[in-house]
């Protein structure tokens, strides 16, 4: 320690000069007053001084150590020793420089019940596509499991699409809604109930058209003409039976709406479309082949001149002694092959399955954006949903935190501030308040006022640390670190 | 030993008046407390050492409810003995 050391000899000075007395009553004083302490320290007391502290005698248990040299264990003995407790006023009195800091709980309970309100007032739209997403494919595990043909498979997907379709023109329809149209629509609306009983033969139409019925009830009234072509359309589609996206374009209403059927299907989704189309049409002999392998092998182990026929020529072909050899390896390739033929088999319901539910996916992030890019459609979208308790927590979470990357951060609480000085950096900060460095970019944004350059702050600028999102700032979510670090370069590429 | 045995025990070695003791008494702590206060070390011939050590700023977890405590930085006073007090202090039959 450079410290300046005080030694009694100065003690006794300064003493002296205070309590006017000579410095050898001084000394004497202080010589007494050791003795006395230590006196009763020995004696097993403890001794109080005012204002000072409390001196006490503690008793360190004997315990084992290593001799770092040697290696060996040693038992360092028991032995007593003095230990002092400041007293309040010295205590106080020492700690003046730091006594304005206050310990900081860094994780309260309230830190995020803020937030939440906001975010689902947001996602409310998106509840509510969910939902009807959760009902369409209900309804298409029904008519799956009444026929399952690969129909069914294109089916499902135009129902898909009906639900792309319908969430965009509430966007655009809006403002030229008109009450000739509603009338038009009540007429066709009727048409289309009387059209129903003659499709009944067709256990699939129906449920469609239940499906689109359903639809209209929770959407705007104006949308139910987009219904009705894309209802005809599949009628249409079924009669064909060939399966394209072209058929939007046949149909002249569609195509005399404001937008074009372009807007409604993305390329990325047609091209999926097809290549799912290759795809099933590679697997149909490829399933068909193991059928026949099955039921060859099959005919070879039950049917007993068949098993006959094939050990006979095996027989012929090899002698005695391998013939039992093979026989087993032909029943090991036997089963081998069943058991990887079974899921083979099945694959084209577990394929179908999860890519309608991608593409809901993508509709929903889709209206998400344009929700929050026109916030005057919701409360028309409100107004036709109801509150529904049942959501996906998990795309929850993920959603709102692309929202919070993605917007504009306002800062308005603070957790703290700090002075600079030689030696500091923002990172340091950030990696002291939030845990990494990487975050630095949120505290330079939020006193960009009085920050002209990051690189080099100048000493003396009181610096406001925000207060953020814990899930901004998660430093496990790769998320974050990337917006931090896009963040980064726009501001440090702004300096060059 | 409270305060006031301190000085009476003082006193009756001194042959003093137990208020000029007690004077002298407070004038040394006084004096003591203000070097402290200055972060300077003040050592005892045969007594020891003390001085004032910076306890860094910490994170503190709550155990149960496992919320984070900043514990901001603080100056204490230290107390470290000499070792002819510690060698005294070995001849001592410790009881238990």
């Amino acid at each position: 320690m450079i410290k300046d050391k005080i030694s009694s000899q100065e003690i006794i000075d300064l003493v002296s000069s205070k309590a006017s007395v000579s410095k050898r009553a001084a000394e004497e004083f202080l010589k007494v007053m050791i003795a006395s302490i230590e006196e009763a320290l020995m004696a097993g007391e403890v001794v109080k001084i005012k204002n000072f502290g409390t001196f006490k005698l503690q008793w360190n248990e004997p315990r084992k150590s290593v001799n770092v040299h040697t290696g060996e264990d040693i038992i360092i003995p028991g032995y007593s020793k003095i230990t002092f407790v400041p007293d309040v006023v010295l205590k106080n009195v020492v700690n003046e420089p730091f006594a304005h800091l206050q310990p900081v709980v860094l994780d309260g309970d309230n830190n995020e019940t803020d937030e939440v309100p906001v975010d689902e007032v947001a996602l409310d739209p998106l509840r509510v596509l969910n939902e009807q997403a959760a009902d369409i494919k209900g309804l298409l595990a029904d008519i799956q499991a009444l026929s399952p043909k690969k129909k069914q498979i294109l089916v499902e997907e135009e129902v898909v699409l009906i639900d792309k379709v319908t969430p965009e023109p509430k966007r655009i329809e809006i403002q030229d809604y008109d009450l000739t149209l509603l009338d038009a629509v009540e007429t066709s609306k009727a048409e289309n109930h009387v059209e129903e009983p003659v499709l009944k033969p067709e256990n699939e139409e129906v449920f469609v058209s239940q499906e689109v019925t359903e639809l209209k009830s929770e959407v705007s009234p104006e949308i139910d003409t987009k219904i009705e072509h894309v209802t005809a359309a599949l009628e249409k589609d079924d009669i064909i039976s060939s399966y394209g996206i072209p058929k939007y374009d046949d149909d002249d209403e569609i195509e005399s709406e404001p937008t074009a059927s372009e807007d409604y299907v993305p390329s990325s989704f047609l091209d999926h479309q097809i290549s799912l189309k290759k795809k099933r049409k590679w697997l149909i002999p490829v399933a068909s082949l193991l059928l026949l392998l099955i039921v060859l092998f099959g005919l070879y182990f039950l049917f007993p001149p068949v098993t006959g026929y094939i050990d006979r020529s095996w027989s012929s072909l090899r002698s005695a002694s391998t013939d039992a050899k093979q026989n087993f390896s032909m029943t090991e390739m036997f089963n081998t092959v069943s058991k990887w033929a079974e899921p083979k088999k099945s694959e084209p319901e577990v394929v179908v399955v999860p890519k309608p539910k991608q593409m809901i996916d993508s509709i929903v992030d889709d209206s998400i954006s344009t929700m929050i890019q026109n916030p005057t459609i919701n409360p028309v979208v409100k107004s036709t949903t109801q509150p529904l308790i049942k959501t996906v927590p998990v795309k929850k979470t993920i959603d709102s935190l692309q929202i919070m990357l993605n917007g504009p951060r306002v800062y308005k609480k603070f957790i703290g501030s700090e002075r600079i000085s030689s030696g500091s950096r923002l990172t340091l900060m950030a990696k002291k308040y939030y845990k990494k460095s990487d975050f630095w970019v949120y505290i330079y944004e939020a006193n960009k006022a009085s920050i002209p350059n990051p690189d080099n702050i100048a000493a003396g600028t009181l610096i406001q640390i925000p207060k953020l999102d814990a899930r901004l700032i998660d430093a496990s979510n790769p998320k974050c670190i990337k917006k931090a670090l896009e963040l980064h370069d726009l501001y440090v590429k702004k300096r060059q | 030993m409270n305060h006031k045995e301190l000085i009476a025990s003082m006193a009756d070695k001194m042959n003093s008046p137990k208020s000029i003791v007690a004077d002298l008494l407070e004038k040394t702590i006084e004096t003591c407390t203000e070097l402290l206060a200055d972060d300077k070390t003040i050592g005892f011939q045969s007594f020891g050492n003390f001085e004032v050590r910076k306890k860094e700023e910490r994170l503190s977890v709550h155990p149960s409810t496992q919320n984070r405590t900043l514990i901001p930085p603080k100056l204490v006073v230290y107390f470290k003995q000499s070792n002819i007090l510690k060698e005294k202090l070995k001849d001592l039959p410790h009881h238990d």
